[in-house]
């Protein structure tokens, strides 16, 4: 770096080629996005291009360059955040493409021909949960069947009707 | 473009430059605000009674740390405004050994003031004063370090004002005929912590962009 002060290209260029190795590594540790790393790269080196004037070849360099790098990082980071920020959606905006998820178009009553074509004890499993409004351990009482049974039953009856549902 | 490429386009750019050094710079700098606390000495006049109140160990202790604070500022924002604060972190705590020995000089004179003496009839008037005289100093502080490549901007922009601030509060104390040590803490000496909240701003906000 001394050279370089001098007016050395070459060695300015061997100096910088050097500092973006330290660079790489010091920053590979805290970014993963590859293209965002090598912008960082360059972008703390024009730091060093313009500062190279604050450094005189008498002191350790690593130190002068690590102070520059954590100083752009932290910049990088505010404006990261800054920008993800400006992009976020206002709460006030969601609110109004919300819908209550509480409330399906998809009543016992209007797939009920589904239903009814499901196998075995399926149909007379959920009509007794989802019309008559039975918890698994009652249905269980009633059909004389274990409560994992009912619900393993009613769990693969759920999976027959979504895969028909979403085929249609 | 690739690092490669962009490190050829920047090393093809160089010239031989000359390394500022922080030491060197703050004494012009402390010399050139000393010149101008004369220059407003010189146009508002020095206090009638300088020669007898230079006669007093606590007023002498006073004005000269106030020199020293004006320098001790001034080295501390220059060496600021390098990365790694030209390897002399530690000498950024001068100016706050140099603001309390201030501070014990000042209670030193509150103790020393019995009889009190006779409050001036004005008040916020001094604290313009000090404003005015030391927005010149400040803003070539702050100019100077935006020359340089702080990474510390907000901490450099807080020790700019306040060597300016102390050279204002110098000019003021060596031309304004006031011996009340209260009025003097209140309206000359306490708004330095104002000061360096602005110049921490505008450090934050305007250095090393």
């Amino acid at each position: 770096m001394q050279s370089a002060i001098a007016g050395d290209k070459v060695a300015y260029a061997n100096a910088l080629r050097q500092s973006a190795i330290l660079l790489r590594k010091y920053l590979a540790r805290k970014l993963s996005d590859q293209n965002d790393l090598e912008d960082l790269v360059q972008e703390i080196l024009i730091s060093v291009h313009k500062a190279r004037h604050t450094y005189d070849g008498m002191r350790p360099y690593k130190p002068w360059l690590f102070a520059i790098a954590s100083f752009r990082f932290k910049d990088y980071l505010r404006k990261f955040y800054a920008d993800r920020l400006r992009d976020a959606d206002c709460l006030d905006d969601v609110n109004n493409f919300t819908y209550d998820v509480t409330e399906s178009e998809l009543t016992y009553e209007s797939i009920k021909g589904e239903i009814d074509n499901l196998s075995g004890k399926q149909p007379q499993i959920l009509h007794l949960i989802h019309s008559e409004g039975h918890t698994a351990k009652e249905v269980a009482v009633k059909m004389n069947m274990s409560e994992s049974a009912v619900k393993v039953a009613a769990h693969r009856a759920y999976k027959i009707l979504k895969e028909k549902l979403v085929s249609k | 473009m690739d690092t490669e490429h962009f490190i050829n386009n920047l090393s093809s750019q160089i010239e031989a430059i000359k390394p500022k050094c922080p030491i060197r710079a703050s004494l012009k700098l402390t010399g050139a605000t000393f010149l101008y606390i004369a220059l407003l000495l010189a146009f508002f006049g020095l206090r009638p009674d300088i020669i007898n109140k230079l006669h007093s160990t606590l007023f002498v202790a006073e004005v000269a740390l106030l020199a020293v604070i004006l320098f001790a500022t001034c080295l501390a924002a220059s060496l600021s405004a390098f990365p790694d604060i030209y390897g002399k972190s530690n000498w950024l705590f001068a100016p706050l050994i140099a603001f309390g020995l201030f501070a014990v000089i000042l209670f030193w004179e509150l103790l020393a003031d019995n009889p009190p003496a006779p409050s001036p009839v004005h008040d916020y008037e001094c604290l313009i004063c000090i404003t005015l005289f030391s927005l010149l100093p400040s803003l070539a502080m702050l100019f100077y370090i935006n020359g340089l490549a702080t990474t510390n901007r907000g901490l450099s922009g807080c020790l700019a004002v306040l060597t300016g601030f102390a050279s204002g509060a110098l000019a003021l104390r060596l031309s304004e005929q006031t011996d009340a040590i209260s009025h003097i803490i209140y309206w000359h000496y306490l708004p330095l912590f104002v000061f360096a909240l602005i110049g921490y701003f505008l450090g934050d906000k305007f250095l090393n962009k």
